[in-house]
């Protein structure tokens, strides 16, 4: 489902990643791990092309993204992959509704759909009667799980969770592995970015360690 | 599925307006007050131009016809005179309203002071208000003067040049000042509804993020200034109506102003309203996303 070949992506000398290379298959979780500025949040924008790769492959769903003459352009790639972030980055002035129904909108469906959508997203993270609170009306757990229903809510085949529980306390984060593990039953791949061992350690799943941009 | 999207932009578009409700109503301001100051210099502009109109239809060519000439004769020029391309009407001068002209101009009677009347027959022609510059009636009256039977052709040829260049250099004047009321409010305009963008860089950045494209992040933004220009348009014309309602009261009683084309106004102001918001919306919008 991702594959990285041999990816060197860097910004500046000796910053970035290095030689990467791994897999994340089909119905599987897949931690990268590793100290602040190892090049976790890098692996991951290499993915969704918020930084080009100066040499390598990357592969999703088998289409490799990362040449020029991919036909995937970078709002296409994005759309096709559900992300997390450790900020949330929910819109505040919107309601939990309008903020789940995002990628919905922007892929252009009708009303009807989305809010039948919208709702099972809600339903799966739990967060069903939340639909018209606002954002900044939510504890931090109860809004990653919205972030968390706004990338699950077009069933993406591949989910992006860059530090997804860093500003979550120990009970929330587990709650939040729990729900990602819970996806990936459905056949999505999940790729996710912690510098959190004992949180991810008793699950025991599949890990890539990184340091200074390389594997180790 | 277009459908959807674009209908789903549009309301974007409308919502933007309460939810960057305070920028939004600045930038409003800022086109309202823009679009009344160009119309009050368009206003003036009218004005000017009719009293300048009312002032050129005193321009005169002034005809002597020659002294022996009889009353026949002298109404031959007159209507010869009158056929001439640019001259539109005329008043012919026999020699007892000449006469009565002297009295009325020096307070004399001339039969009494040399015995006899000894002033010329002649006429006061109009120009055509497309012959109402000093060099067409220069050559109008060139050109009467060559008739036979005419002793002297004069128009208030310094008067006019002097009217003439003051007028122009007041239309060149008024052209540059709307010329740079357009710029400045374009300027003005565009540094506001950047702060109406700027307040949604956050919601920019995580539209992309989510896959939206060029398109759809612009759109809503886009349709906002466009709104923000018709609501500018509407205060400015709120504001319009106001002022004229108050110089019924102030300056009527002193001048009375020719009344401008109130359609032309109403329709002149939203359009360039919502062209301003639109133009300044994009470049805002596509400043915000180079960054």
């Amino acid at each position: 489902m991702i594959k990285f070949d041999n990816v060197t992506a860097t910004y500046k000398k000796n910053i970035g990643i290095f030689n990467i290379s791994f897999e994340v298959k089909p119905g599987e979780l897949v931690f990268i791990m590793g100290p602040t500025g190892a090049g976790k949040s890098t692996v991951l924008k290499t993915i969704y092309k918020d930084i080009l790769i100066d040499s390598g492959k990357i592969f999703l769903d088998k289409k490799e993204i990362s040449n020029s003459n991919s036909d995937l352009s970078i709002s296409n790639t994005r759309s096709k992959i559900g992300m997390i972030f450790q900020d949330f980055k929910l819109l505040n002035d919107r309601n939990v509704f309008d903020n789940v129904a995002l990628p919905l909108r922007i892929e252009g469906m009708s009303d009807k759909n989305i809010k039948n959508m919208v709702r099972e997203s809600l339903n799966k993270v739990n967060m069903s009667n939340y639909e018209l609170s606002y954002p900044l009306e939510l504890s931090g757990g109860e809004q990653q799980r919205i972030a968390i229903a706004r990338a699950l809510v077009d069933n993406p085949k591949i989910i992006l969770a860059d530090e997804p529980t860093g500003n979550l306390d120990p009970n929330i984060s587990d709650e939040i592995l729990d729900l990602l593990e819970m996806f990936t039953s459905n056949g999505s791949a999940v790729l996710m970015s912690t510098h959190n061992f004992p949180l991810i350690k008793p699950r025991n799943k599949k890990f890539i360690e990184l340091s200074k941009g390389r594997m180790v | 599925m277009f459908l959807n999207k674009a209908i789903y932009l549009i309301l974007e578009g409308f919502k933007t307006l309460y939810r960057s409700f305070i920028p939004s109503i600045i930038s409003s301001l800022t086109i309202g007050i823009s679009l009344l100051v160009l119309s009050i210099s368009y206003y003036l502009y009218i004005n000017l131009e009719s009293f300048t109109s009312d002032f050129k239809n005193e321009y005169k060519i002034e005809v002597f016809f020659d002294s022996d000439l009889n009353l026949e004769s002298s109404l031959n020029i007159f209507n010869e005179i009158l056929l001439i391309d640019g001259i539109e009407d005329g008043v012919f001068i026999d020699k007892d309203t000449a006469s009565d002209i002297f009295k009325e101009e020096f307070n004399e009677d001339i039969i009494n002071i040399i015995g006899q009347n000894p002033l010329p027959m002649g006429g006061i022609f109009g120009v055509s208000n497309e012959y109402r510059s000093y060099d067409s009636m220069s050559k109008i009256t060139s050109e009467i003067k060559y008739l036979d039977g005419v002793e002297d052709a004069i128009f208030p040829e310094e008067a006019i040049v002097k009217f003439d260049r003051s007028v122009r250099n007041l239309l060149s004047f008024s052209f540059l000042i709307g010329l740079f009321i357009i710029v400045v409010s374009y300027f003005f305009v565009s540094n506001t509804i950047l702060l109406v963008i700027h307040s949604k860089k956050e919601e920019i950045k995580v539209l992309k993020l989510l896959g939206a494209n060029d398109l759809f992040v612009k759109t809503p933004y886009i349709i906002n200034g466009v709104l923000v220009g018709l609501f500018g348009s509407i205060i400015s014309l709120i504001m319009l109506f106001l002022l004229d309602s108050l110089s019924l009261y102030i300056i009527l009683p002193y001048y009375e102003f020719n009344s401008a084309n109130y359609k032309f106004i109403l329709l002149f102001n939203m359009l360039f309203g919502s062209f301003l918001g639109l133009i300044s919306s994009a470049r805002s919008i596509n400043q915000i996303y180079k960054k």
